[in-house]
């Protein structure tokens, strides 16, 4: 089973596992980038969907993408609780010098 | 001698290295990396034809386990494989040496006479960069006891970015999630997929305009992009995930072309697009996020 599907396994189950790769923006126009998650959940909300989107960010975007996708999913959903993102997993990268001659 | 010939013979280097133990194949090392795996992440090398070019590199360093080879030391050349940015880490690692490894075994679940056979490959080099991913620290303590255990010295090079949160500079991967659930007063819930919700935008909803006009947001499924729709995304995503990553983050948040489209121009893929609207009445692309509900296509999750 995957780990996604682990996670969620205690959620009821009319519940879809959504996955999303990135929130992408040219950059020049970063005050638009809600509207797409947005408007994807107002749909969705309308729709009747129930689910679970799960996400990665390095430590560097995790500063401000939960609280984007936060934010827009509230603002845009009438019929659907949405509870906070949390973090349901965490992998640290190391680097190491060995056997050199400043160890 | 023609060319496929002189292809056809095997370094003499090969066979004595790889002595007379087979190597395991890319199913069974997969398997048996991650076979205690209680991360999101699959830990080792992701791709078989990667896997087929480092089994052949003598310079991959390989240990022994119930008599077979099992690769756990790579070059940093092979570092896509695992995901890595092979170039920035390399950078990153500049001032130690230019001898770049990665750990491609998860040396917390080797035993003592496996463990022992890793130390020994650090030592013809007896200097190296080694990188490797962490989860629990359960890598970092470890590959800290044995190297102590053999005299080895190690010192950790911190992989930091200082536009990070306070507490949060250290590189790493965090997964989140989150939950959305119909209220009762709709009557039954039902499990939806994206396409019945591409469906319901299709036969009930138009498109999203900002108040001004000057932005428009539409839905589409991945299998139903044109061509052009498809290349105009892709050339965001090559410029910003470069920003996203950090210039000190070892891993590449950043598919290949090919895979990029592999996960966005599927049927199990929802995309919501941002248009800019120009004077000359044409659309301009700005923003984009896409959404998948075939947990399966992510190939490095478990």
């Amino acid at each position: 089973m995957a780990f996604i599907n682990k996670n969620s396994h205690n959620n009821p189950d009319y519940v879809t596992d959504i996955f999303t790769p990135g929130l992408v923006s040219n950059g020049s126009d970063r005050s638009y980038a809600p509207l797409s998650i947005g408007f994807f959940a107002k749909v969705a909300d309308e729709a009747g969907l129930s689910t679970n989107v799960t996400y990665e960010n390095t430590n560097l975007s995790k500063r401000y993408v939960p609280r984007i996708v936060d934010h827009a999913m509230k603002a845009a959903c009438k019929y659907t609780t949405v509870k906070p993102s949390e973090v349901i997993d965490e992998v640290s990268y190391r680097l190491w010098s060995i056997g050199g001659e400043d160890v | 001698m023609s060319e496929k010939k002189e292809a056809d013979i095997v370094p003499i280097e090969t066979v004595e290295y790889r002595s007379e133990w087979p190597t395991v194949d890319f199913n069974t090392y997969e398997t048996i990396c991650n076979h205690d795996n209680d991360s999101s992440r699959r830990r080792g090398i992701l791709s078989e034809d990667s896997y087929k070019d480092i089994i052949l590199d003598p310079n991959t360093g390989f240990i022994n386990i119930g008599n077979t080879l099992i690769p756990a030391l790579i070059d940093m050349r092979h570092g896509l494989a695992m995901g890595y940015d092979t170039d920035r880490c390399k950078r990153l690692a500049s001032e130690l040496t230019s001898n770049v490894k990665i750990l491609s075994f998860p040396v917390n679940e080797l035993d003592d006479d496996e463990k022992t056979q890793l130390v020994e490959l650090f030592k013809p080099n007896n200097e190296c960069a080694l990188f490797f991913s962490d989860h629990n620290s359960d890598e970092s303590s470890v590959i800290g006891d044995i190297l102590d255990k053999a005299g080895i010295g190690h010192l950790e090079k911190s992989l930091v970015d200082p536009r990070a949160a306070k507490g949060d500079s250290q590189a790493a991967l965090f997964l989140y999630s989150c939950c959305a659930e119909q209220g009762l007063e709709r009557g039954e819930r039902s499990k939806l997929t994206l396409r019945d919700v591409q469906d319901y935008y299709d036969n009930k909803l138009e498109p999203s305009y900002t108040p001004d006009g000057k932005a428009v947001t539409t839905l589409n499924m991945g299998d139903r992009i044109s061509d052009q729709e498809a290349e105009e995304m892709w050339g965001i995503y090559d410029t910003m995930f470069n920003f996203l990553s950090g210039e000190d983050h070892p891993i590449s948040m950043q598919d290949s072309k090919e895979d990029f489209f592999k996960l966005l121009r599927t049927e199990n893929t929802m995309i919501a697009a941002t248009y800019k609207r120009l004077e000359n009445g044409n659309n301009e692309l700005t923003c984009f996020t896409y959404f998948i509900d075939n947990i399966d296509i992510l190939h490095w999750l478990l």
